[in-house]
């Protein structure tokens, strides 16, 4: 899979999104121009596109329908939306509707492209399980989304083994709890910033739910595990990490 | 019993007395005279009703004295012919006594009356009498009526067992040298005394009580004496209290809603300015947005594609970017200022808005940064984001006005309720005609900006519960100060 990220730029002014598109583009990504909402629409039937950077006040369909409109066909797609209105309502909008953030314009086009070139590259995921058939499925499924994964059915192996590349991990709770919080409190004292979904079967994480909470878990699953319920948490706890970088229209959520 | 009976039929009383005694002494004579053979009793016997019936009847004793005197006289004519002008001497002795007697009683009788009616009439003018009377002799009470117990809560009985100065043991502390001076004067004779002065008085179950005393020197068993009239006059004292009250709280309160109302005059012209100016951002501002994205965005991948280009482009690429970032400045408080926004907010500590304004606006070269922080400053309740812009305004102002270098001076200093943060430069000052006007929208003393930032800095600190201000000397440097809430509002 290619480390260059492909992004659909969507503005009703030609020469914002020909700016932008150029910019995209000398910095290394794959960047498609789209002008109206429609467009961008027909642009994502057709091409393989990894993130949607959509203007929100467009005539006939606006930014934030559009993000509705991709979210429902494509939850795992990320979108940013821009608007040269600083008004609240619309920024709330747009998180609402499952932008990843609201820019504001002009661009800092400096804190964007880091984003974007860190988009593709140095997905990775550390799954940690003593369970090596499930460690096998979630790996398959992961891969296909383009992440790069290492399993561990050996936690204190995969204790050693995390650093800094690893964006995220995805910790299997053991029956019983104890032994699992044990792990997921020596990764946190470790990796204070990393990212930590934990995986458990309904039932046996109630007890311990409060301690891992209490150590920044950012999603609990349950197992069994649904596929399209892993990719989704999995990319969205992802792309808003990821988002943290932006410069926000409104820090006030 | 008796003492009932004869208070009814005083008359029939004494005329049964006189009866029975008349009928007795007759019984006595006639006894003495024919059975006894002796004289020894006889006419003496009848002293006794004449003189009583001259102290009761008064001048009709007389007839009394007739009646007894003929009977004397015609008893002996009959009886005694050569004893008769003995028993008419008698007679007119009896005549004599009555007419003496009477005449002494009518005497003692009229005087009794006056002095009857005088005590009557005294008693009904002190104890009727709705004020307070006292009379005192070197400062023992000597007279004190009911109404002057009623005032002071303590009986007649103990005023007058008060002792000498008793009566200043009662008046407040503050007013008691005053009125123990006015008692002294008068107790001498009175004639630079003040007849009629008020105090307050503590009542035997501690009430405090106003009186106004009238008094005035007076001879009383041959020496000098004060008479003193009391008057209760506790309520028209609170009324008036009350009312000297009222009337300072009315000026007060006009005073508050006339300052109100010019503040409210004043918003509202701030605000009206505000509107116009809030309208025109709010088209003009956001479009503008849009090209100067464009204008951002055809920069950037200018100096992206030369990298290597010489150093004039260069420098005009870097000039059209700052102006970008001076366009959006200007329009970003064109829009902070057209929106009241109601940013949430929250404890923080002040050193570190401090330090993300210094953050955001680095000091240029020449220029010394002083942080005057102390440490155990309260936190402040406030929006971060909005004191933080505002400091970073004060900062660039203060940085503009020393062009040559200066220090700049970051002070905090615990306000009671309030954190006063205050930015000083030794830079240019305010001449003071400007002061008045550096608050207002559209008002700017430099050939660039459109005047906003005081204006929108202003906004935002009410917004937040807090003040701005300024002190400046022309020539020496401002001082803008802000008052931060310490808690929140109402709590």
């Amino acid at each position: 899979m290619s480390t260059r990220a492909h992004i659909l730029v969507v503005d009703d002014d030609r020469r914002m999104v020909r700016t932008l598109v150029d910019i995209l583009r000398i910095d290394g990504n794959h960047a498609s121009p789209a002008h109206s909402a429609q467009e961008a629409l027909e642009t994502l039937e057709r091409e393989q596109i990894d993130c949607v950077l959509s203007d929100i006040r467009m005539p006939g369909v606006s930014g934030v329908e559009l993000c509705r409109t991709i979210k429902e066909r494509d939850p795992l797609l990320p979108v940013i939306l821009m608007t040269a209105y600083s008004d609240d309502r619309l920024v709330q909008d747009g998180l609402r509707e499952g932008a990843i953030a609201v820019l504001p314009k002009p661009l800092d086009i400096n804190t964007i492209l880091p984003f974007f070139s860190s988009l593709l590259r140095g997905r990775s995921i550390a799954i940690v399980d003593d369970d090596h058939d499930f460690c096998v499925a979630v790996r398959k499924i992961l891969k296909e989304e383009g992440f790069s994964v290492a399993t561990y059915t050996d936690p204190l192996k995969a204790l050693k083994r995390l650093d800094k590349e690893t964006h995220m991990v995805l910790l299997g709770m053991k029956p019983g709890g104890a032994d699992g919080l044990d792990i997921l409190r020596r990764i946190r004292e470790r990796h204070p910033h990393m990212t930590i979904l934990v995986t458990a079967c309904r039932g046996e994480m109630e007890a311990s739910t409060g301690s891992a909470l209490a150590m920044d878990v950012h999603a609990c699953l349950y197992k069994p595990l649904q596929t399209e319920e892993l990719l989704r948490t999995v990319t969205d706890v992802y792309y808003r990490d990821l988002g943290r970088t932006l410069p926000t229209g409104n820090k006030e959520e | 019993m008796v003492a009932r009976l004869y208070r009814g039929h005083e008359e029939a009383y004494r005329i049964a007395v006189m009866a029975i005694f008349l009928a007795s002494a007759l019984c006595l004579i006639f006894y003495a005279h024919l059975i006894l053979k002796t004289g020894a009793i006889f006419t003496h016997l009848f002293y006794v009703p004449i003189v009583l019936s001259a102290i009761w009847w008064k001048r009709k004793s007389l007839a009394v004295a007739l009646c007894l005197g003929g009977a004397v006289i015609a008893s002996s004519a009959i009886f005694l012919p050569e004893d008769l002008s003995n028993n008419i001497l008698r007679a007119s002795m009896f005549l004599l006594i009555a007419s003496v007697v009477s005449i002494l009683s009518e005497r003692i009788a009229g005087r009794e009356e006056a002095l009857r009616e005088s005590e009557e009439t005294f008693r009904l003018l002190s104890e009727q009498s709705l004020v307070g009377i006292m009379i005192f002799q070197d400062t023992i009470c000597k007279y004190a009526n009911q109404v002057s117990s009623e005032i002071t809560e303590y009986s007649i009985e103990e005023i007058l067992g008060w002792g000498p100065g008793g009566f200043a043991e009662i008046v407040h502390p503050d007013n008691r040298p005053f009125v123990v001076e006015q008692s002294e004067k008068k107790q001498r004779g009175g004639e630079d005394a003040v007849a009629n002065y008020d105090f307050r008085i503590i009542t035997k179950t501690g009430k405090i009580k106003w009186v106004d005393l009238y008094s005035k020197t007076i001879s009383f068993g041959g020496r000098n004496a004060i008479f003193v009239i009391l008057l209760d006059v506790t309520d028209r004292k609170l009324a008036e209290e009350k009312l000297t009250e009222y009337s300072q709280n009315l000026e007060e309160m006009v005073k508050e809603r006339t300052g109100e109302l010019r503040d409210a005059q004043e918003q509202l012209i701030r605000k009206g300015k505000l509107a116009v100016v809030g309208q025109l951002a709010g088209s003009v501002g956001h479009e503008l947005r849009n090209p100067l994205g464009i204008i951002s965005n055809a920069v950037y991948y200018l100096k992206m594609i030369h990298p290597d280009a010489d150093d004039t482009t260069q420098e005009y690429m870097d000039i059209i970017s700052s102006e970008i970032r001076n366009s959006e400045k200007i329009i970003s408080d064109l829009l902070d200022f057209s929106r009241v926004k109601q940013g949430k907010r929250e404890e923080i500590a002040v050193t570190e808005l401090v330090t993300q304004a210094l953050d955001r606006q680095a000091p240029p070269d020449r220029i010394e940064v002083v942080r005057d922080l102390p440490a155990g400053l309260l936190s402040v309740h406030v929006n971060a984001r909005q004191i933080v812009q505002i400091l970073t305004n004060l900062l660039s102002n203060a940085y503009q006005a020393m062009p040559e270098g200066g220090i700049l001076t970051v002070h905090a200093e615990d306000g009671g309720g309030t954190v006063r943060l205050s930015v000083s430069d030794t830079g240019s000052g305010i001449s003071e005609g400007d002061m008045e006007k550096i608050f207002e929208p559209l008002f700017t003393s430099r050939a660039r900006g459109i005047g906003l930032g005081l204006a929108v800095s202003r906004n935002l600190i009410e917004g937040n519960g807090g003040t701005i201000e300024v002190r400046s000397k022309e020539g020496r440097g401002s001082t803008f100060t802000v008052t931060l809430p310490t808690r929140e509002e109402g709590s």
